[in-house]
């Protein structure tokens, strides 16, 4: 614990953060290899719940429904396209992405740690902080670190910005559980923005205020902390950090950093190209919430949204953005029944606003340092649940002829393989990773990556070592799984 | 507890926890924390800036506390003083703050002057 006199002993401008942050120390700093970063931002683009790789971005043999079919027989319920890139396709629904594929690499072969019987909180937490849960102190996640290690690029811009998931429908305190700086302390933690739509009112005063009364609050918040005698009871040293968090907290809400977070301000041509024409934030949480498609069909536009935040958060300076599909159980991509009718929706949701999140960091000249990452915590299959070596007990039921559409998608969970894209941030364009198999189990066949090695590479391109350490309970705790992430090799342009 | 696999068959392992705990440093139940921070954060000056759950907490404390006030501003003030900081208010802090209520405090100056309160470092930190 820091004292004043501890203080005033080792601060220095460059130790004052550090102590104002608890002082985890770096462990034996001086030993890690120092790296040229090649991004300065990153966005994660999640897609909560089981994304298909046969049925999305790495596309399989074709078979359209029957009455009668054999299920074993179905890979993909979609016909491929071609993209920019020559001899790389992508399932059919995704031509925006495919248009931008020339920008990207694609990682086709990301493995899921077996962790049992499947449940996607559990392979989401190991997917956000790179460890599996659970752990013996709080795992921090993937944005808290590189807030941690990196700072916000902007001050008046929180670091960590967490958009999309609302924590309130299902698994929620098991998603709050990464979602969180953990033993690094909450000012590396997320600010939360679970309706992208609703966003201005995050960095607004709370309902009932108005912007004067809110200033004559603080002004007598300050003339009450003047007169209040601290200076007999507690140390200037708390005091100083408790006002300098309330200056940034003010200082945000009061920047012109706060109107990136204002949607309505965005021009109604740009929106377009994000967002479905006819499309009303206010509806969402009135979708039913079945799982025949009717709420994929009514929140399409909703990621969009959350995409065009991010782009706005990105230009003025926000370090680690996450925008996530929002996993739901059973919702979304957790398709366990009505997987081809469903996906059809779900690639409405990202195909467009992907792409323009690309187009426009482009047109910006962002590109080149934003990192931008489409991930999923596992992939999905009609018949095999986990490995095909170490298969798990089924959670879909899968009969042997397909009779109704409600069988026809990919129902169940699959580790072996996953796809993963990247933009931007120093990797290749229209890039390639590993190959799978053509027929089923259509798992990794060369070059997996882990991820360990995949945060390893996020943060090789933030310019941080995968041996990165902070001490907690006298020992120290890597940013990758015990330090051994390695840069997933060939990516790098 | 439960989870989408296994509805309700699931031992409850995690506690609920709201942003303003969270934002607070409140460990959950199955993680030790031998460490707290010493020092505020700027999320946790939003949260209580802005944050939904202490503004909803404080309205209600204020919409409690306005016919006492009203009664009699500067004994329920000391009260609060005693009851929140424990000790009573200095007189340059009974000055300002009378000021700010007037003689008729409103629930809206009232939820202020608590909002202040409860932000001054003396009743957020321990030493």
């Amino acid at each position: 614990m820091t004292n004043r006199r501890h203080f005033l002993k080792t601060a220095s401008a460059a130790t004052l953060g550090a102590l104002a942050a608890r002082a985890p120390r770096i462990f034996a700093a001086g030993e890690l290899e120092k790296i040229a970063p090649t991004a300065d931002t990153i966005i994660v683009l999640w897609m909560a719940g089981g994304m298909a790789h046969t049925e999305t971005f790495d596309p399989k043999r074709y078979a359209p429904f029957e009455k009668g079919m054999d299920s074993k027989g179905v890979l993909s319920t979609f016909p491929s396209i071609p993209t920019a890139v020559d001899g790389v396709r992508f399932s059919e629904g995704l031509e925006k992405m495919a248009a931008v594929m020339d920008r990207g690499t694609l990682i086709r072969t990301a493995q899921a740690e077996d962790l049992g019987f499947i449940l996607h909180s559990r392979h989401q937490f190991n997917w956000h902080t790179g460890y599996v849960p659970p752990q013996s102190v709080a795992a921090p996640h993937l944005g808290a670190f590189l807030a941690r290690a990196l700072g916000p690029r902007d001050p008046a811009v929180p670091a960590f910005m967490n958009i999309g998931q609302r924590f309130d429908l299902g698994e929620a305190e098991e998603l709050k559980a990464f979602t969180t700086a953990g033993f690094l302390g909450s000012e590396f933690g997320p600010f939360n923005i679970p309706f992208p739509h609703d966003a201005a009112r995050a960095v607004q005063p709370p309902a009932g205020m108005t912007p004067g009364r809110f200033e004559d609050r603080d002004k007598f918040y300050r003339r009450l902390l003047d007169a209040s005698p601290i200076g007999q009871h507690g140390s200037e040293y708390q005091r100083d950090s408790f006002l300098r968090a309330m200056d940034n907290a003010h200082r945000l809400l009061s920047s012109p950093a706060a109107k990136a977070f204002d949607l309505s301000l965005e021009p109604k041509e740009s929106l377009a190209k994000y967002v479905p024409a006819g499309f009303d934030p206010a509806r969402i949480d009135g979708a039913k919430q079945n799982r025949d498609g009717d709420y994929e069909a009514g929140t399409i536009g909703r990621f969009g949204l959350g995409c065009l935040l991010a782009r706005r958060l990105a230009e003025v300076g926000a370090r680690f953005i996450e925008v996530t599909t929002e996993y739901i159980p059973f919702l979304n991509w957790d398709t366990h029944e009505n997987g081809h009718a469903r996906m059809v929706n779900m690639k409405k949701m990202i195909d467009a606003p992907v792409a323009q999140l690309i187009l426009d960091l482009e047109q910006r000249g962002l590109l080149d340092r934003t990192l931008v990452v489409l991930a999923s915590e596992f992939s999905r299959d009609m018949m095999i649940e986990g490995k095909e070596s170490a298969q798990v007990r089924t959670q879909a039921r899968v009969p042997d002829k397909i009779e109704v559409p409600l069988h026809y998608g990919m129902h169940r969970h699959f580790t072996e393989a996953g796809s993963v894209l990247l933009f931007g941030g120093g990797v290749k364009r229209g890039h390639v990773h590993g190959e799978t198999a053509d027929e089923r189990p259509c798992k990794t066949v060369r070059d997996p990556v882990t991820i360990t090695d995949l945060h390893a590479t996020l943060y090789r391109a933030m310019g941080i070592s995968p041996k990165l350490s902070y001490t907690i309970e006298e020992r120290p705790f890597y940013v990758t799984k015990d330090g051994l992430g390695k840069p997933v090799p060939g990516l790098f342009a | 507890m439960s989870t989408a696999a296994h509805a309700g068959k699931i031992r409850a392992a995690l506690l609920a926890a709201d942003p303003l705990q969270v934002a607070l440093d409140r460990p959950n139940r199955e993680i030790v924390i031998p460490v707290r921070a010493s020092a505020a954060t700027t999320l946790q000056a939003l949260e209580l800036t802005n944050g939904g759950t202490l503004n909803a907490r404080l309205q209600r404390a204020a919409a409690k506390s306005a016919p006492d006030a009203a009664r009699d501003p500067a004994a329920w003030l000391n009260r609060t003083f005693l009851t929140t900081l424990s000790r009573p208010p200095s007189a340059a802090e009974r000055a300002i703050t009378l000021g700010l209520l007037g003689a008729k405090p409103t629930p809206e100056t009232l939820a202020d002057f608590l909002w202040a309160l409860v932000n001054l470092p003396e009743f957020q930190l321990l030493r």
